[in-house]
């Protein structure tokens, strides 16, 4: 089971075995972290589960389909190429020791 | 075609029956026993039903595809009555394209900046509603609320707005077969299709709206002012009726089960997930087709090309595999993954815009409202696609 590490913004870092499969954004709400909010609940419609993923490592993931790359457009913090909705990411077998940074702000 | 497919179950429930409409849920409970799809032989279309293979083709939209309507019949084989709609009846890379330019329109940014009002409107009305005291909930709230602060955000012009309301039951009503719903509801068909696309227009739109944004999309080259004005009538079909019947349902629910009200009341912040849990327990939109595009697998079964294929949201919502005692409203739970606004490509991409009009009335009638309960019997729509009522006769204190 891959180990994720997730890091807040004050530099603490929560780190968590997820299964493969699990969806990221779901995985922040089971363990109530709130720097994600996820007003939509998934439809990449609200901009309010923006995370970072570790630059080293945005190609874990097929990229943003249109959908979630417009709505990158309008997150709270600054987009970065590495910004992702991560409603949109799903964990898989390469994602041991994944790095997911929250922004400051979601609204 | 009136030969079942090899292996696929098949059953002779009509769900635009009379009986189907009004008392679904015990159809829905036979249709999911009988596996991931079914044949629904009289009408000559297949059905899903269980919550997992609903999402499984909403999230295959190249294989399940919208192009060919979202309603029963299959463009393809008979003409739509209507302009296709340039988000909802469409595929990919046209429907990305059209899309963007709506999600655009409808930014997170955009809806923030509607919210005071969306609760100001929501204020107004409640304190006319409880100096009223007794009023048809659908008329004077349900579709009163949305027709104004909808309306003032897409910036249409105030007079005769009702209309759009009748041009809602037009679209959704037309989704069905062609029986005495959709004949009934097409009945003002050459009165109110002109009026539509003429508020549509461009300078027919006020310049602070949301409607006027789409024609950006000519100036940069992406639209035809005709397929502009297409797109606005997208906001005016889909952001009305449905939202007025979520409210409509949410108000039946809250009289149904009153210690969900109590809740309410005692956290106005539920009402976030009161509707979400509105959506789940009386999908407004109960139904959607989509049609395949190849000879496409779901489960154990192949469902052959060209075929139309109903999707019960309404049942997804209250599959028993997704959902604990689905039967029960319940404002406390946890919803994420409710398909009331479908999913995937296509699910409602105004869905936050929904969400911020919903969950500003809810809060203003927990914060002033003590009691609703019914002074008359509730009289349930009949409707081929929507579920919510035709009139709910209430008493506010």
């Amino acid at each position: 089971m891959p180990t994720v590490h997730f890091i807040h913004p004050n530099g603490q870092t929560t780190s968590l075995d997820v299964d493969v499969g699990k969806n990221v954004m779901g995985t922040c709400r089971d363990h109530g972290f709130s720097e994600v909010l996820a007003e939509c609940g998934g439809s990449a419609l609200c901009a309010t589960c923006h995370v970072y993923i570790d630059e080293a490592q945005v190609d874990l993931f097929s990229l943003p389909n249109e959908v979630e790359n417009q709505m990158l457009e309008f997150v709270a913090s600054e987009r970065r190429p590495n910004s992702r909705l991560s409603c949109q990411l799903t964990i898989n077998e390469q994602c041991n020791n994944l790095k997911v940074y929250f922004p400051l702000q979601q609204i | 075609m009136t030969i079942s497919p090899p292996n696929i179950p098949t059953s002779t429930i009509d769900p635009f029956s009379e009986e189907y409409i009004l008392r679904p849920y015990a159809f829905h409970k036979e249709l999911r026993q009988l596996g991931p799809v079914s044949y629904l032989s009289d009408l000559g279309v297949f059905v899903v039903t269980q919550y997992e293979y609903v999402k499984e083709v909403l999230n295959q939209p190249l294989v399940f595809c919208s192009g060919a309507g979202v309603g029963i019949s299959n463009f393809k084989k008979n003409p739509p009555w209507r302009v296709p709609s340039l988000v909802l009846e469409t595929d990919p890379p046209d429907h990305t394209r059209n899309r963007a330019i709506i999600s655009k329109a409808l930014s997170p940014i955009a809806l923030r900046a509607l919210k005071a009002q969306f609760e100001a409107e929501a204020n107004l009305l409640i304190d006319r509603l409880l100096e009223k005291r007794n009023f048809d909930a659908v008329k004077d709230l349900a579709e009163a609320f949305p027709l104004k602060v909808f309306g003032d955000a897409i910036g249409i012009t105030p007079n005769e707005r009702e209309k759009a309301i009748v041009y809602g039951n037009m679209v959704f009503n037309g989704m069905g077969p062609k029986n005495e719903l959709f004949m009934q509801a097409m009945s003002r068909a050459d009165e109110i299709n002109p009026w539509i696309l003429n508020v549509c227009q461009r300078e027919n739109l006020s310049q602070s709206g949301l409607g006027i944004q789409i024609y950006e999309a000519v100036g940069s080259g992406i639209l035809t002012e005709m397929e502009a004005t297409t797109l606005v009538r997208s906001f005016l079909s889909a952001g009305i009726d449905t939202t007025a019947h979520a409210i409509s349902n949410a108000i039946y629910s809250f009289v149904s089960f009153p210690d969900q009200w109590i809740k309410l009341k005692a956290n106005p912040q539920l009402s976030k997930s009161a509707f979400e849990e509105t959506l789940r327990f009386e999908s407004p939109f109960q139904t959607f087709f989509r049609t395949t595009t190849t000879n496409a697998k779901l489960g154990n079964y192949v469902i052959p090309e060209n075929e139309k294929v109903m999707l019960s949201l309404g049942s997804a919502n209250r599959d028993p595999l997704q959902w604990e005692s689905p039967e029960l409203f319940d404002i406390s739970r946890i919803t994420t993954g409710q398909l009331g606004f479908g999913t995937g490509i296509h699910g409602c991409v105004g869905q936050m815009l929904a969400r911020a009009e919903v969950e500003a009335l809810l809060q203003v009638m927990a914060k002033k409202v003590t009691t609703i309960r019914f002074n008359g019997e509730p009289k349930r729509l009949l409707h081929n696609t929507l579920r919510g009522f035709e009139s709910l006769p209430i008493e506010l204190i």
